[in-house]
């Protein structure tokens, strides 16, 4: 006689299958009529055993999980659970997948379920992101040493900006200044020799005085290697002036190797010069173990100053040159 | 495992680690916590770790920080209180993602833990066993038992809805 499962009779049927008593059939007919009627299996108190860790009670699920070598056993009604995550979970062999797929075709009811476990699937929100990963982040350590040298480094920096703006405000003066001055007249001899007409109609004769090894490279080098070269047809003087850097090279040479055409030597005087962070060099000089200076001397008489830096034997300064002052080496 | 390893570690797993820690305890302070924590016992022994293992030495330090603090709340109550507060449905809106974490939030913390393993970083069972310090049977267990009550809680608002 075949089951039929109604409101009336469901109660005695889903007592049965939650005591294990019911067939395959049958299982499958109440479970068919519960999926019709959900409001009644909500109410049932099984579904509540999983919601509730009171976990005296065990359900086919439990005892599947329980059990060695499930994944031998045949498909039924009361294993199914176990078999519908083990699909999801990819835990199924080839054969028991094609068992299941049969099984879900006879029992159309199991697949709902299917699709749910199907659902029941975590995705990590990429949204969420740890906000301090720089703080975590470990070994970029600076030695002492390194800050001390970075906040010299920074400390002349400042003093070599401010320098310069000295310099520029002091500009025009010292390039107006008399004809003692010896970088005003090493710059117009070099403007001479820096002008179109000259420069074209020699640079033959420059490159054989070289070839020939006439000039003797680093003694009297530049006013020696540039006087032959003069005044053959000056007309007309390039506006610019040669650049600061090539007139304080000149001087240098000059003042290293030759006496000034002036008599003026006695004015080449070396200006005191002071440490303004006495305390900070000593204290970096003690921590790298090498020698640091560094000095300035005062700008006077509208006059830029100098500074000289150094650590062990790397040393930075900045000459200037006027008629009362030479600087540093 | 060198500092410049160490650091690229943090730049791929920090933030796993994070939602991890997060969808653990549901406490953004104590999840940054972990994290720091976590990185930091990985830190002090970068020297024994070697690059390649570091992601499971993370979520292994990371899985049983989350285990001690949950029992350090418990003991306060605050977890309970904290969780409580989550059981409550906030909606019955059909949003398959908020279900998930409402159902998420009601497992036990070893299940929850074992699940986000398992789906956020596609861990075996074997790889989560190391992890967490159970045998391979054990997490199956659990998870299979996660997944239902998933399963069961996503059907119920479905049809409730």
């Amino acid at each position: 006689m075949k089951a039929i499962i109604n409101k009336e009779n469901y109660e005695s049927y889903y007592l049965d299958f939650l005591e294990g008593n019911l067939n395959e059939n049958e299982t499958t007919l109440l479970l068919v009529f519960l999926d019709k009627n959900p409001s009644l299996k909500l109410e049932d108190s099984a579904f509540s055993i999983i919601y509730s860790d009171d976990e005296q009670q065990l359900d086919g699920f439990s005892k599947s999980l329980l059990k060695y070598q499930v994944d031998d056993q045949k498909i039924d009604c009361h294993n199914i659970e176990y078999f519908l995550i083990a699909s999801i979970e990819k835990q199924l062999s080839e054969e028991k997948t094609k068992e299941l797929q049969q099984f879900l075709g006879k029992n159309p009811a199991f697949l709902y379920d299917f699709q749910q476990y199907q659902k029941a699937h975590l995705v990590a929100d990429k949204a969420i992101i740890y906000p301090e990963k720089q703080k975590l982040k470990r070994g970029i350590i600076i030695p002492l040493y390194a800050r001390f040298l970075a906040v010299a480094a920074g400390i002349t920096l400042l003093f070599s900006i401010l320098n310069l703006n000295q310099k520029d405000s002091a500009k025009g003066l010292a390039q107006g200044s008399g004809t003692n001055n010896l970088k005003t007249k090493v710059k117009t001899e070099v403007e001479k020799e820096m002008s179109i007409e000259n420069i074209a109609p020699n640079l033959a004769e420059v490159a054989n005085n070289f070839s020939s090894s006439k000039v003797e490279i680093g003694k009297e080098t530049l006013i020696e290697s540039i006087e032959p070269l003069a005044f053959k047809t000056p007309q007309k003087v390039i506006s610019q002036p040669v650049s600061n850097c090539l007139a304080l090279a000149c001087i240098k040479l000059i003042s290293a190797e030759k006496e000034p055409d002036d008599g003026n030597k006695s004015t080449f005087a070396a200006v005191e010069m002071k440490n303004p962070i006495q305390p900070i060099t000593n204290i970096i000089s003690e921590a790298i173990s090498q020698q640091v200076d560094y000095k300035t001397t005062k700008a006077a008489n509208k006059k830029p100053g100098g500074f000289l830096f150094r650590i062990g034997k790397f040393e930075i300064s900045r000459k200037v040159y006027d008629n009362t002052s030479v600087a540093v080496k | 495992m060198n500092s410049k390893e160490y650091n690229i570690a943090v730049d791929k797993y920090s933030d796993n680690v994070y939602r991890f820690a997060l969808k653990s305890l549901k406490n953004e302070m104590s999840a940054k916590d972990i994290v720091q924590d976590t990185f930091l016992k990985v830190w002090l022994k970068h020297e024994e770790i070697q690059a390649e293992k570091v992601k499971s030495y993370l979520f292994t330090t990371a899985y049983h920080c989350i285990i001690d603090w949950i029992n350090k709340e418990k003991r306060n109550g605050d977890f309970e209180r904290i969780s409580s507060d989550l059981s409550s449905p906030k909606s019955l809106e059909f949003d398959v993602a908020d279900i998930l974490e409402e159902a998420l939030n009601r497992l036990p913390a070893i299940q929850k833990a074992l699940v986000l393993l398992r789906d956020y970083e596609g861990y075996h069972y074997a790889e989560i066993a190391e992890i967490t310090n159970l045998n391979e049977s054990q997490v199956k267990v659990y998870i299979f038992r996660a997944r239902q009550a998933l399963k069961v809680h996503l059907k119920s608002i479905e049809l409730v809805a």
